[in-house]
This record gives C-alpha cells, sequence and structure tokens, in this order.
C-alpha cells in the first residue's frame, strides 16, 4: 500500500504531534459520528414517544368531545323552553334561546327539526342535501341519539342529533354541531402540541403550513408504512400518528398527528458543529499545551543531553551532565556520565598505549631502517673484506698490476656506495620546511619527468592526462616534484618494456588529487603496510627509500597518498592534498 | 349670675340654630311599574331639594305588594306613608280603612285635569281614594309581516276578523300559533276576561254593582276564549304566560296577534335588535255584533294610583310629594305610559314623542273597568280558577262561568 504522505523529514517531535492530531481527530469523528447516531436514535424515540402522547391526548380530546357534545346535546334537548317553545311552535323565541345556548357553550351549530324535511328554529349548520345527515335524523326521530361526522357544502361537521321529548312524545331533534375547520384543527393543536391534519374522504383540513401536497404525501405514506410500523410511521422530516374515528360515518375518516424533525435535526447538527468547535478548541488547547509541556520538559532536557553528546563527540569524555533529573532523560544523562567516565579511562589507556605503539612503531622502523641501512652497508663491507683480504694474503704486484688496481678500486667504489648510503639516510632524516607557492600541476609533472633517465627505460609508454583548465595549487614546487618523479620512477621499476605507465591529475572536492599507474608486476599481498618504510624495497638495486620520501612530502603537505595495487596486474598511487 | 345668663342664652341659641331632623316618608313602589325606578328616585331627591321633606322609595314586586300593604296597615306606625295602588284594592282598602280619600283640594284638580275614566277608577263610596297616576290598558299588537304573509294588510276590525285573519295564517302556514296572550292563572286572567266581556257588549259588574259573570256577553267571551284554543288559534302555550313572557313572543315574532299593556309599545320601540318585522298597536276590535255607535273598542283598565296610609304620622308630607310625582310636567317627560292628564295629551310634544297617542286615546274610550268589589281578592281568584278550568278543557265555558258566579255569590272560592 502506498502511503501518500510520509513524515519522514519531521522530528520525533512532530511526529508525535502528528499522530496526536490525527488520533484526536479520529477519535472525534468517531465520538461524533456515535453520538450523533445515538442522539438521532434517541431523539427519534423521543419523537415517537411525544407521538404516543399525543395520539392519547387526540384519543382523549374527541372522547371528552364526543361526550362534551352528547351531554350538550341532551342538555339542550331537555330544557323545558327547549321543549316547550318546539312544542307550542315559538320558533324564533327557540332561536333566540338555541343563540345563546350556542355562544355560551361554544357550539357552531344548533338547529331543532320538527320533522326530518322540517326545520323549525336554530342556527347555521343544516345539512340540507346530505345523505349521511338525513339518514341519522332519521333514525334521531326514532329516539336514538346520533353522533357523526359529516361532510356538506357548508364543510365538515361533528353532528350530535338529539330528541326533544315530552313523555315519550318526540317533539323534534335538536342538531348540535361542531364544525370541523382550522379552528377545531387549532384548538386540538394547543391541546395536544403538534401540529394536526383532519383527513376526511373528501377534504382534509389542516393549517396552512401544510400544503396539499404533504397532505396526499402524508396519506400515502401512512397506508404504505402504517401496515408496517403500526400507527406511528416517518413520512418525509415528520413522525406521523393517526387516530381513526372509529363508528362514524363517513368511514375513513381520521386525524393525523404530525411531530416535525426537521427542528430536532436542525438542533442536532448545531449540536454537532458546537461539538466540533470544543474539539477543535480543546484540541488547539491540548497540542498548545503539548508543545509548552515539550518545550519546556522534553525539548530542553533533550537539547541539554544534545549538547554534551556534541561534547562527547568532540573528545571531551568528562561527564558532561551529572544532573539531578529523577526521570528517563536523567537516567539517560546518567547513562552518558557513566560511559563517558568509561571512555575516560579507555582514552587515557589508549593513549598509553598509543605511545607505547608509537615507541614500538618507532623501534621497529628503526629497526628496520637499520637492517636497511646495515644491508646497505654490508655488501660493499665484504667486498670490501674480500678485496682487503686478498690484498693482505698473498697479493703481489708482480702478479697483475691490474688486479691489484681492481681490488683497489672495488674498495673506493664500495666507499663511494657507502658514502652515497650515508648521504641518502642523512638527507632523509633532515628535516624540510615546506614552502608554499601558487604552481601549475602540468608543470610540475612535466618537471618531474625531465629529472627521470626516462631513456634508461626503453619501450615503456609514459602518459600524462591533465586537463587544461586544472587550477593552480598552493604547494612546494620541488618537493612535491621529488614525489612525483619518486613515484613515476617507482613505476616505470615495475613495467615491463610494452607497457606504460600514466599520470592522471584533476581536481576533487577542492582538493587535488594526483594518480600515478602502471601495469607492472604489482604489489605481493601483505606488503602493501610495508612499502613507505624507509629502506623497504623488493629490488636488489636501490635504496629503498623513494616511496618513504614521497610519503614523507605528501604527508608535509597535509595530504594522504594511497596505494592500490594487484599483483600482476599494476599499481595505482593516488596523492590527494 | 350675668356669666350663666350668658351661658345659658348661647345654649339656647346654638339649640334653635341647629337644622330640625328632615321629615321622611317612606314610599311602596313596584318595580314593573310603567316609569323607571331611576327617575322615581330622582324625582324623590328634586323634591327633598325643593322642600327638605326626605323621601324613600321601597321597590318590590307586584306579587309583594299586597300582602306587604297588608302588614304596614295592621301596625300602629305603618311601614309606607305613601303607596301605588292597585285600582282593584281601592274598595278593599277604603273598607279597611287603610288608605285616607284624597283631600278635596286634590279631588277637584282631578276632576277638572283627568278624563272621568282614568279618574273614576279610584272611586269608591263615592269618595276618590288616589290619584291616578299610570293609566295602564290594553291595545291590540299585530305583526305586519305575518299578517301580509297570511294575505291581509291592516288589522282587524272586529273579533272575529281576527279570528278569520288567525285561521288563514294558519292555514297558509304562516304561524303554527296566531294568537298568543297571557292566560296564566293569574289577574292577567281576570283582565282578559273583562276586556273581552266588553268587547261583547257586557261587563262584569251589573247596574246594581253586582258582579255578574254569566251574563251572555261574558259567556260569548270565554267561548270565544276557548274556541280560539280549540281551533289551534291561541297558542297552548298561553296558558301558562303572563304579560312578560306573551311581550317577548309578540317581540320574537312567534305570532301574529298579542293584546297586551302600553309598555309592550316601549319596549318594541327601544328593542336593541333589529326589529326583524313591522308591527302596529291598534285598539283592541270587539265584536262585530256590537251595535254601531259605542267607541268599538274594548280593553281593560290596568291602573295605578297615589295613595297615602290611613296611619301615616306624615299624611301632609305624602300628598305633597304624591302630588310633585304625579305632575304633568313629569309626566310628559315619560310618555312610556299614558299621561292621566289632558293637558300633556294637548301638547305638540307629547303628539310628537309618542306616535301612538291618538290610539291609546281611542283605546281610552272603550276601558273597562274590573269589579269593583271590597273583596276583589277573593273574586279574582274565583274568577280565574274557573276561567282556567274552561281553557284548559276540564269544564265547559257556560258550567265555569256559573260555578264562579255561585262562588262569588257565596263568598267562597
Amino acid at each position: 500500500m502506498k502511503i501518500p504522505f510520509r513524515p519522514a523529514g519531521l522530528k520525533l517531535s512532530g511526529k508525535m504531534t502528528l499522530f496526536f492530531v490525527v488520533l484526536v481527530l479520529a477519535q472525534s469523528a468517531v465520538t461524533l459520528v456515535t453520538l450523533t447516531v445515538i442522539i438521532s436514535r434517541t431523539n427519534l424515540d423521543s419523537l415517537k414517544a411525544q407521538m404516543s402522547s399525543a395520539l392519547l391526548a387526540v384519543d382523549g380530546y374527541l372522547t371528552e368531545t364526543f361526550d362534551d357534545l352528547r351531554v350538550k346535546g341532551q342538555l339542550i334537548a331537555g330544557q323545558q323552553k327547549t321543549i316547550d317553545y318546539t312544542d307550542f311552535g315559538l320558533a324564533n323565541l327557540l332561536s333566540r334561546e338555541l343563540v345563546l345556548f350556542k355562544e355560551s357553550l361554544g357550539i357552531d351549530s344548533l338547529v331543532v327539526f320538527v320533522g326530518p324535511e322540517a326545520v323549525f328554529a336554530g342556527t347555521h349548520g343544516f345539512e340540507e342535501d346530505n345523505a349521511v345527515y338525513r339518514a341519522e335524523l332519521g333514525k334521531a326521530f326514532g329516539g336514538s341519539v346520533g353522533l357523526f361526522v359529516s361532510e356538506g357544502r357548508s364543510g365538515a361537521h361533528l353532528f350530535v342529533l338529539s330528541p326533544i321529548k315530552r313523555a315519550d312524545r318526540i317533539l323534534g331533534v335538536l342538531s348540535l354541531g361542531l364544525t370541523m375547520d382550522q379552528a377545531l384543527v387549532a384548538r386540538i393543536e394547543r391541546i395536544v402540541g403538534s401540529r394536526i391534519l383532519v383527513s376526511l374522504p373528501g377534504r382534509s383540513i389542516h393549517d396552512e403550513s401544510i400544503s396539499e401536497s404533504r397532505v396526499l404525501q402524508i396519506e400515502r405514506d401512512y397506508a404504505r408504512a402504517s401496515a408496517r410500523e403500526g400507527r406511528i410511521i416517518t413520512s418525509g422530516l415528520s413522525i406521523v400518528g393517526s387516530v381513526d374515528l372509529p363508528g362514524l360515518a363517513p368511514s375513513g375518516a381520521r386525524i393525523y398527528c404530525l411531530l416535525d424533525t426537521a427542528a430536532s435535526v436542525r438542533q442536532i447538527s448545531r449540536y454537532n458543529i458546537i461539538s466540533l468547535v470544543i474539539t477543535c478548541l480543546i484540541l488547539s488547547l491540548a497540542l498548545l499545551s503539548g508543545i509548552v509541556f515539550y518545550r519546556l520538559t522534553i525539548f530542553r532536557k533533550f537539547q541539554t543531553i544534545l549538547s554534551g553528546i556534541s561534547h562527547i563527540a568532540e573528545g571531551d569524555f568528562r561527564p558532561p551532565f551529572r544532573l539531578p533529573w529523577q526521570d528517563e532523560f536523567g537516567q539517560l544523562a546518567a547513562a552518558f556520565d557513566d560511559m563517558c567516565g568509561r571512555l575516560l579511562v579507555r582514552e587515557t589507556e589508549l593513549k598509553s598505549m598509543e605511545e607505547r605503539l608509537s615507541r614500538s612503531s618507532k623501534l621497529a622502523a628503526l629497526g628496520e631502517m637499520a637492517a636497511g641501512v646495515a644491508h646497505q652497508i654490508r655488501n660493499p663491507l665484504v667486498v670490501m673484506k674480500v678485496s682487503a683480504e686478498m690484498l693482505r694474503d698473498g697479493y703481489t704486484v708482480r702478479r697483475g698490476q691490474e688486479k691489484y688496481r681492481k681490488l683497489t678500486r672495488l674498495i673506493v667504489d664500495e666507499i663511494d656506495t657507502l658514502n652515497v648510503v650515508v648521504s641518502t639516510v642523512l638527507d632523509f632524516a633532515r628535516p624540510r620546511r615546506i614552502t608554499r607557492a601558487p604552481c601549475s600541476v602540468r608543470s610540475l609533472v612535466d618537471f618531474a619527468l625531465e629529472t627521470l633517465p626516462l631513456e634508461q627505460f626503453k619501450g615503456i609508454a609514459v602518459r600524462t592526462c591533465i586537463p587544461d583548465g586544472l587550477a593552480e595549487f598552493s604547494l612546494d614546487r620541488n618537493l612535491l616534484t621529488q614525489a612525483v618523479s619518486n613515484l613515476v620512477l617507482n613505476a616505470l621499476q615495475a613495467s615491463q618494456p610494452g607497457s606504460a605507465v600514466e599520470i592522471r591529475a584533476c581536481q576533487e572536492a577542492g582538493r587535488l588529487r594526483i594518480d600515478v599507474q602502471d601495469w607492472g608486476t604489482g604489489i605481493e599481498e601483505g606488503t602493501t603496510h610495508l612499502i613507505f618504510n624507509p629502506f623497504y624495497t623488493t629490488r636488489d638495486s636501490g635504496t629503498g627509500l623513494g616511496l618513504s620520501i614521497a610519503h614523507r612530502i605528501v604527508e608535509e603537505h597535509g595530504g594522504t597518498i594511497d596505494v592500490s595495487s594487484h599483483p600482476g596486474k599494476g599499481s595505482t598511487f593516488t596523492i590527494r592534498i | 349670675m350675668r356669666v350663666l345668663a350668658r351661658l345659658t342664652a348661647l345654649a339656647a341659641l346654638c339649640l334653635l340654630s341647629l337644622p330640625a331632623a328632615a321629615e321622611e316618608i317612606t314610599f311602596l313602589y313596584m318595580k314593573q311599574s310603567g316609569y323607571e325606578l331611576a327617575d322615581v328616585v330622582e324625582r324623590a331627591e328634586s323634591f327633598f331639594k325643593e322642600t327638605g321633606i326626605r323621601v324613600k322609595p321601597v321597590f318590590v314586586e307586584y306579587k309583594d305588594r299586597y300582602s306587604l300593604l297588608r302588614d304596614s296597615a295592621r301596625k300602629q306606625v305603618p311601614d309606607f306613608d305613601l303607596l301605588l295602588l292597585d285600582l282593584i284594592w281601592t274598595a278593599e282598602f277604603a273598607d279597611r280603612v287603610m288608605i285616607d280619600p284624597v283631600p278635596a283640594a286634590l279631588v277637584a284638580r282631578v276632576r277638572e285635569g283627568i278624563v272621568p275614566k282614568i279618574s273614576s277608577a279610584f272611586e269608591y263610596a263615592g269618595r276618590l281614594w288616589a290619584l291616578p297616576f299610570h293609566a295602564d290598558f290594553q291595545l291590540l299588537y299585530t305583526n305586519l309581516q305575518l299578517l301580509e304573509r297570511a294575505g291581509f294588510s291592516s288589522p282587524p276590525r272586529t273579533l272575529e276578523e281576527m279570528a278569520t285573519m288567525a285561521k288563514e295564517a294558519k292555514r297558509r302556514g304562516v304561524v303554527r300559533y296566531p294568537i298568543f296572550d297571557s292566560w296564566d292563572q293569574q289577574e292577567v286572567l281576570v283582565c282578559e276576561f273583562t276586556w273581552l266581556t266588553g268587547a261583547f257588549g257586557g261587563s262584569l259588574t251589573d247596574a246594581g254593582g253586582r258582579i255578574d259573570c254569566v251574563s251572555l256577553p261574558s259567556r260569548r267571551a270565554l267561548s270565544f276564549m276557548v274556541s280560539l284554543l280549540d281551533e289551534g288559534l291561541m297558542n297552548p302555550y298561553s296558558l301558562h304566560s303572563d304579560e312578560n313572557f306573551a311581550a317577548e313572543v309578540f317581540q320574537a315574532g312567534d305570532c301574529l296577534f298579542t293584546t297586551n299593556w302600553l309598555y309592550l309599545t316601549g319596549l318594541l320601540a327601544k328593542s336593541s335588535d333589529p326589529s326583524p318585522f313591522t308591527w302596529v298597536a291598534s285598539p283592541i276590535p270587539v265584536s262585530r255584533d256590537i251595535p254601531a255607535g259605542g267607541p268599538g273598542t274594548s280593553s281593560v283598565c290596568g291602573f295605578e294610583g297615589l295613595a297615602v296610609a290611613a296611619r301615616s304620622a306624615h299624611k301632609p308630607a305624602a300628598w305633597r310629594f304624591a302630588r310633585y310625582l304625579d305632575s304633568p310636567e313629569f309626566q310628559s317627560r315619560h310618555l312610556e305610559l299614558m299621561p292621566v292628564w289632558r293637558e300633556v295629551w294637548g301638547r305638540a310634544e307629547t303628539r310628537k314623542n309618542d306616535p301612538w297617542l291618538s290610539v291609546k286615546q281611542r283605546q281610552i274610550e272603550g276601558l273597562v273597568y274590573r269589579p269593583v268589589h271590597p273583596r276583589y281578592g277573593l273574586v279574582s281568584a274565583v274568577l280565574q280558577e274557573w276561567i282556567f278550568k274552561a281553557l284548559a278543557g276540564r269544564v265547559a265555558p257556560d258550567e265555569a262561568l256559573r260555578q264562579a258566579q255561585a262562588r262569588i255569590d257565596a263568598g267562597r272560592q
């Protein structure tokens, strides 16, 4: 899996901060989602419980209203005045009484019939062309009390029909009506605490906030979902419950209660935003506190330890801390102090060992040099001893003048050889003073080659490879010419006719690099570390000081000289100054 | 001594300078009377301002008035000095010496200023016992809208025509019961019977002053009443109705005809509701059998007069306030009833403010008195009982009247 962002360049503190932020954000997101789900479900459950209460309230209100209407109907129908006025044809007086009843009892219509087709007195609300009403009126003249919903041209009404009787004689029927209009809806809404929609087969009664399309949607949703979900369903952004108007005609009359969830959804969203803002604030505070805490505690201690470590790195092994901290940093500092104590002891021991090793090396070098000098001296001495013994033991001049001259010449030559050895040794031992001056590498190499007896190495090609634009370097020209000359001579001596020696020069990282390569015999394995020792040589002739002098000159320039060699394939000496 | 004399003189001066205790009379008045109670109170207050005599009005219901007056009369010091006297009690109260006759000076004034039909209502045994104050009587009230729907345009001129109109209205379904009246078993039933007897040319008192309720006019009157019920022209609920309810029924437009006291004109005129119909008040017609040349109308007196208690200690003050209250000036300001003073009738202002004045004047000509009898209470109770029985169909009209006459004659109920 490819990680889109890898904070590899961050410090540990940055990584930890980033991790913390991501962790907190993730936790916040999870908490937010969880809380939203929980709150939404709780809210839904709460709304459903509220709806159940609302439906109970509607049930109660309807029952109370029906009972109230029935009681009022019987009360008015049983009034002596109602009976008398109906019985004695005092229609206007009865109407006047009915108006008083209507106003005082909060009834919308009061009508008295003296026959199924004969209105006698009353106020508004007569459903003159309604079959349901006529049928119920007929029943009421038979003595029964009717309670029903009726729709007509004047709207929907809730009616109670009560017979007006004198003894057992039915004088008329009192029709008591409650208009099912927006006022009734508003009344139920005030009692129930939810929006109300009265749905009748031919019409619906509701306030203006509910559109007709919404009414149709609610009726459709309810018809579809009520079988599955029961009396309370969800329709759009509303919880919908319903109460049937049982036993009333026409069938299908129903009261819907609507609880709007949009407000609670908005409320939850608001809570979420507040929660998010609070989370961000807390996160910011936590980050700020963390940074302050980090700067004041971890970072400062870390810096202290880092500073101590840098001292150690610089070779100061004195315990750098000796801190009173008791925490992990304190333990780390103590461990460093302990480590430094041990390193100090080791360094002391190491210096002692180095001094001993240096002395041993010097003694060994001195031994080797002595062995070399002895070897250089012994051969002439042997020649001089034999020549002198021959002269002592029977030499006669008569026997040969030539031989005599030969013997004495040998002695003199060997003395000269010894003299050269001694001069060379003295020259090697003499301290040199480096005199630097800007110097062209090409001229330096050319000059070195001019000093060499190249004619003695016939068949060996000498090549130089020096860029034209190579800069000048501050060098001791004479000494470095000698060093290069010694290396080229060594390469020529190792090469066979037909091969070549190549001198290359370049600038490398601001330093001068000179390579001298040959494709000769190479250096035997195990002897590479000896080749710069004075008087070390694998050849019969020579002093064995050429490479030592070159090595010493380069070192005195502050440079290095390395060798890479493969036996049978050649060697490359590299000077870096 | 001199100081003592001065002090004594000063004390005497103080006592003399104190205002004398104001004389106070108590006035029994009826709540349902034609004049507003506030007007009476205002009149009493203005009287006090003018005379220094304080008048304490006591307002009672009609039904309580008789017993209160009887109780008051039994006391050494009566509860009421001045009282509103229903004309039917005149003979009884005079016989029992509960009231004083009107002083001669006032009698002359009454005879001069009030028409005999009214002034003689309070005469008994040759003396006048009260100042006529309320001249109340009944008129015929017609709902012109219903009348028009029944096919007629003007009120009936005879009782028979009234019945015909009612029949037609009933036939056309204009109204179930065209006539409504106050035929409850109360005094008003006697009033109704009285004017109906008059409408058939008779009276409840014969020429000798004897009660006669079995005369032909009386019998025809009761038969007419029963026939109205039988034919469904009179609302049976009338048998349970007093004048006030009958007035309500007419006001509501639930009947074509009713007869009622004058106050109904005021009620109809003052009705705050827009009247749903037009109406007219007219003299109550008489039977077509009554010969022409008479007044052509019949009604019953319902007069009230101002009388002074016989045992009152403030008779001059009481008569003074009676005269003050019963003045043409006061009556001309309150035309709800018929003013008793002729001079008020002649005023242009009266004619302008009372559109029914001429009708009332015509009706006065046909007024009929209820019997003047010292035991009128008993007479009335007997008549109420037997007339009501006849109306309720429990006894035939003639038999009912015979029974009533017999009991009245026997002096028992």
